[in-house]
Parts: C-alpha cells; structure tokens; sequence
C-alpha cells in the first residue's frame, strides 16, 4: 500500500517543499534601519527649509580703514568683546617716524615765533613813549609777521594732531558687543582694506541667535510673517528649538548652494524669513545648517480662498 | 474503470516511471526557469528592496526605473517636505564612477549617496557595525553588488600604490575596513564591507554619504537622485505619493509600484532580459515538447489494451476519460515531483549566489504548463483511440 502511493506521497511533498521555498525567497529582506531618526513635521501642515544660522547682529566682518601689517592682535577667539575694544592693531611706524618731525616742526615753528614777537614787543613799547618813533606801516609789518609765525605754528601743531589721528586709525575697534567668531589673521601677516572674500575677524553678537531659512519660492506664498517654525539640529531630532519669528527680507535672491564651489550656479530663487531663539548652553553655532519646518495653511484652502 | 486506467498506467513500471520522471522534469524546467527569471528581476529592484522604510520614491518626471535615471535640483528635497503627511523625507544620489585600487586596477563603481543627517539608506554592515562608520571623513562602504573576486587588493605593501606602473599580476587579497581607492582624485576610505540585496546586472557599489558621494563624482548640475518619502501614520503611500505629485511635478511612485515600474522598464528595454527570456522559452518549449511527445507515445503503444477494451463494449467516451486521467494523473504527480526538485535545487542554487527566486506564481506556471501540455497530448493520442478498431488487437502489431 505504502508502496504503491509512495509515487503520491512524494508528488505531495515535493509541493510541499515547494510552498516552503516560496515562504522562505519571500521573505522581507533584512534592512538597515535608520541610524538616527529623522525628525518628525511637528505641525500638520507646514513648508520645509534649510535654515543658516547667524548671530543676531548679522555677523559682522570686520575690515580694517587702512591695509597694513598687522602688529598686535588683542582678542582671541571666542573671547567676547564689548563696544570700543580694540580688536587688533596695524603696523604704524611709519607714523610714528612722521610724528617726530612733525612734533620738531612744532618747536621750530615756536622759536620762529619768537623773533617777530619779540620785536613787536619791543615796537609797541617804543611807540608808547614815542608814538612818532615808529611808522604804523611798519608796526603793521612786524604784527602780520607775527601772526603769520603764529599760523604756522598751529599748522605744526594740527599737522600733530592729524599723524596722531591716522595712528589712531590703525587701531581697529570693536563696532558693537559680541564674540569673536573666527580670526583668520596672525601678527606679521599683511591685511588688505575694502571688501574681501575672507574676512580677517568675524565677530557678531551670538547671545541671541537668528535662523536665516530659504523658502523656496514655489512655496513661499505660504509663508505668512509671524508663522510659528521649528528648527532640528542636524544629526540629532530629538534636539529642536521652538523659534520666534524676527522678520522677513521682501526680496527674494538667487539660492546658495553651500558645495563651497565657486562654479556652483543656481536654477532657483529663495525667500529668507528670519527666525531667532535664545542660545542658552543649546549646542549650536553660527554658520550651522538646521532642518526648519514653517507653519503654513494647508494647500486646498489656500488655493479655495485664492480662488474666491 | 478509472481503476482500470490506473492499471495500465502503473503496469508497466518502467514506461510509467519515465513518463513521470519526464514531466517532472518539465515541471522543474519551467518552474525553475520561470523562478529565476523572477531572481534576476527581483535583483534588478534592490535597490528599493533593500530601502524597506520608504513609502514613497519621488524622482525627476522622465525616471521610469532605479537602473536609468536623472537627477533633480536640490530644491526638489525642500519642496517635498513641505508636503502635508510626510513624515520625512531623505536624498539619494546614484552615480557611476571609476575606482583605481591600490595596484593600479580599475573598477567601475556604482556610488550610493546616502543622507548625511539620518544615514536612511546605508547598507547592513556584515561584521555587524553600525553604518555611523561613515560620518568618518571620505568613509565609504563597499559591497559586491552580486559580483565576485572584483574586490581585492594586493596583499604586499609593495604593491600597493607602487610608484612604478600598475601591479596587476600580483598576489590579493579581499578588500577590508582600513583600505583605501581612489576616485577622480578623491580618497576612498573603507570602512566596512556590506552585504546587501545583490543587483542585476551585478556590479560593485560604493555607499557613501550625499557629501562625499559630490566629492567623488564628476562635477554635475545636479545630484539629486531620488528622495525617499515617509508617509504619516494612516496615510497610505499611493495617496502619498499622488499628492506629492500633485504638489510638486515630480514622478511620486509608492515602494511596490515603483518595483512594477522597474522590471517593466526591464522587459521593454533591456536587451539582456529579451535574450535570456528567449533562452527560458526555448528551454520551456523544449519541456513541452518532450512531456508531449512522450504521454502521446504512451496512449499510442497501449492502443491494443484499449481496442480489447472497446471490443468489451466500453464507450468512446469512457475511453477517454480513461486517458485524460491517465494524463492528468501524470501530470499532476509528475509536476508535484518537478516541484519538490526544483524548490530543493533552486535553495541550494540561491545559497550559492545565483538569482533564483521562487515566487507563488512560478510552480503554478510550472504546474498550469504541464497540465495543459498533459491535456493536448492526450487530445491528440485520443484521435487514434476514437478510430480504432477492436481487429487492432488482432492486427499483430
């Protein structure tokens, strides 16, 4: 009997064998999960955007009124700074040199005082008790004489004041009170005047911090100013920042690729709507990119209300 | 009379054992064929296989698959989070790039650039590491990718970045975490070996975070492959995926259909799969033609017990129903063997590398191929059954 079905027998288990490696090919394959969250939308309805983080002074790249070697540098960096200190110093001795022979032009010009006063001093006198011992025209002479010596000796002395005030120029100060961000410069190096790419000192006031967040402009008719928006650190969404609105810039500029390549061009216009939250001992600095959610009406009713 | 039928069938042990062994051999062709076919598909959507967490893959509106593809601006990422009931979303870059180890050997890369932030798409490490190995600075994780021997580096120092010209004959030796290549100028670092979902056609990959993925490849506009929805809980990824549509322009495709999309992409355009469908075919035609062939000269050389049949007064139409359960019989023991064979041979076959995937319309088209060729060749053997004449017997044939 067993014999005779063991043809059956084998034909069932061979679909039997089948189904089992039906189940086991079908099996889900083992994923890698994600190594860290990503964060959750906290609102409902909302536009995403990669949000810069700056301080709220904007962060300022201090230049120096004139090029020079620098000679002292004064802050370090992170130390912060309050308004009028002096950041750092441009080499002067050519001033310096200037200034003493601007300060011996102040003496010769107060010796060749004394010549024509003397002598008006002396005339005045004589005129006193002989008023015809003296002609007025020469009188006259020797008081424009006088005055003339006189300029001149202020000239030397103005001449001092102003070496002293182009002295004082290289010496740059802070404008506001903040923390250094980033010093680039180191004493002997040579700094250069006007606008330039990397700024020797970067400071800005980072007690206070401002999110810039590009919205893209396919949704920045969304955006309504005072939106409530959240940020989320990079790397970790369980660290996120309720933010507050600031203000938002009516001008929409080309998007920033931040590839760092001069060659990077783009395709897309972005509004900036500028967010702020207290730093607090938050781990988070300037320059860093946050993941910003924006509240924002849902489309349809957008579009329903647009449409009436 | 059935019993009878059985009778003659099983008389003859060594005619029925051919017959059966014949079937089950047909069964096992096509099953097998039909199996790995679906191997080779299912290999060339691994990519999205082994991204079991997205819902949703949006990418550039002219992409029809994960095997060609074009990237979208960068502003495609922000634009789909901002979608209501998504519950993020992460880049993808793919690129292709030549890799140069350290004895001068090249090899074409495929460069998986995963996000930088939550590192959704990295690979299952093999050592069991975490995949966080590639925050590390050029880190990169290296996979076969369904190939073999192609990652291997020289075991000497002396080989390695040898200052005289390329060392191509020398001894290697796997790659491993700590190996460095090189890619248009960039360093490599690996730091791990993965393995994942081997890919059709095999190649080597290179996963590697968004950042580093720019670094590597040659300079495009863009890079942005595809972006990787999640829906919000309750949401389905269809609706998802529609609305991401709706709202954006691009092509929003849920996981499954996206696999669909991918294997249609496969049969309408790669030459590769019209070849090696054309060889299954062949070979399941030639199983068709030989269960057939066989069953017929079976019903043709057992006509004589028949004719004695008929002589006793049995009706053409229970003649055939004697054959058509003789051919179905047959059929259906014939194609349970095929089976059991084919799932057997096709686990030691997958064990070993090769893409055999049996899914749970394989052994029906094994088993629905057999039957109906069972089927026809008893139709066409019951011709001779239905003219004979009961003299037959006395023929002396």
């Amino acid at each position: 009997m067993i014999r005779r079905h063991a043809l059956l027998l084998l034909a069932i288990l061979g679909v039997l064998v089948a189904i089992v490696a039906i189940i086991f090919d079908n099996w889900p394959a083992v994923t890698q999960p994600p190594v860290i969250q990503p964060p959750n939308a906290p609102y409902t309805s909302y536009v995403s955007g990669a949000g810069l983080v700056e301080a709220s002074s904007r962060n300022l790249a201090i230049g120096t009124p004139v090029p020079g070697i620098v000679k002292n540098i004064d802050v370090k960096v992170g130390d912060y700074v309050k308004a009028g200190d002096i950041l750092f110093e441009i080499d002067d001795r050519d001033l310096q040199a200037q200034l003493l022979t601007a300060t011996a032009k102040v003496k010769e010009a107060a010796a060749s005082l004394q010549k024509p006063m003397h002598r008006l001093n002396n005339a005045e006198n004589l005129r006193q008790r002989d008023p015809g011992a003296m002609s007025v025209q020469d009188l006259t002479d020797l008081r424009d004489e006088t005055a003339q010596a006189e300029a001149s000796l202020e000239l030397a002395k103005a001449q001092v004041e102003q070496i002293k005030v182009e002295i004082d120029r290289r010496i740059v100060r802070a404008p506001i009170a903040g923390n250094i961000l980033q010093l680039r410069m180191r004493p002997g190096e040579y700094v250069e005047g006007g606008s330039v790419v990397a700024p020797a000192i970067l400071m800005g006031d980072d007690a206070k911090l401002h999110v810039r967040v590009d919205i893209d402009e396919n949704e920045a008719w969304r955006v309504r100013p005072g939106a409530e928006a959240t940020a989320f650190v990079r790397g970790n969404p369980d660290l996120k920042i309720a933010l507050e609105f600031e203000y938002l810039e009516p001008y929409v500029i080309p998007k920033t690729a931040l590839t760092g390549q001069s060659t990077e061009r783009t395709d897309r216009r972005v509004l900036q709507v500028i967010y702020g939250f207290t730093r607090g001992d938050q781990p988070v600095y300037v320059g860093q990119q946050l993941d910003i959610y924006v509240q924002a009406s849902p489309v349809s009713s957008e579009r329903s209300r647009a449409g009436r | 009379m059935l019993y009878i039928a059985l009778k003659i069938l099983m008389a003859d042990r060594a005619k029925y054992t051919g017959l059966l062994l014949g079937i089950a051999f047909t069964a096992f062709l096509v099953t097998f064929a039909a199996s790995y076919f679906s191997g080779f598909m299912t290999r060339g959507f691994a990519l999205i296989a082994e991204n079991g967490a997205a819902d949703v893959w949006v990418m550039d509106a002219a992409v029809e698959s994960v095997e060609q593809t074009t990237n979208m601006p960068d502003s495609a990422l922000d634009r789909i989070r901002s979608v209501e009931g998504v519950r993020y979303a992460v880049p993808l870059a793919l690129g292709t790039v030549d890799a140069r180890f350290p004895n001068g050997r090249f090899q074409t890369f495929q460069v998986i650039g995963v996000d930088d932030a939550t590192l959704v798409g990295a690979p299952v490490l093999k050592d069991g590491g975490v995949p966080i190995v590639l925050r590390a600075p050029d880190a990169a994780i290296i996979d076969d990718g369904g190939t073999s021997g192609k990652l291997v580096t020289p075991v000497l120092e002396t080989d390695q970045w040898p200052h005289d010209g390329v060392h191509l004959e020398v001894a290697t030796r796997e790659l491993v975490a700590g190996d460095e290549l090189l890619a248009n100028d960039q360093r490599i670092k690996v730091v791990g070996r993965s393995e994942t979902l081997p890919r059709f056609p095999p190649r080597p990959l290179i996963y590697t975070t968004f950042s580093s993925a720019a670094r590597m490849l040659p300079q495009e506009r863009h890079l942005l492959t595809f972006v990787l929805a999640t829906a919000e809980p309750g949401l389905s990824p269809n609706d998802l995926a529609h609305r991401i549509h709706a709202r954006t322009g691009l092509r929003a495709r849920a996981s499954e259909d996206f696999k669909t999309d991918t294997v249609r992409w496969y049969l309408v355009n790669s030459e590769d799969v019209g070849d090696m469908a054309a060889m299954l075919i062949l070979a399941m035609s030639v199983g068709f033609g030989v269960t057939g062939v066989l069953l017929y000269i079976f019903t043709y050389e057992n006509l004589k017990q028949y004719a004695v049949l008929n002589a006793m007064g049995a009706t053409p139409k229970v003649l055939l129903t004697m054959i058509f359960a003789q051919a179905g019989i047959c059929a259906l023991i014939g194609s349970g063997l095929g089976l059991g064979l084919c799932g057997l041979v096709g686990e030691v076959t997958a064990k070993a590398g090769y893409p055999f995937r049996m899914m749970w319309f394989t052994p029906l088209l094994g088993a629905i191929g057999v039957l109906i060729v069972s089927l026809t060749a008893a139709a066409i053997s019951a011709r001779p059954v239905l003219k004979l004449q009961p003299a037959v017997v006395f023929a002396g044939r």
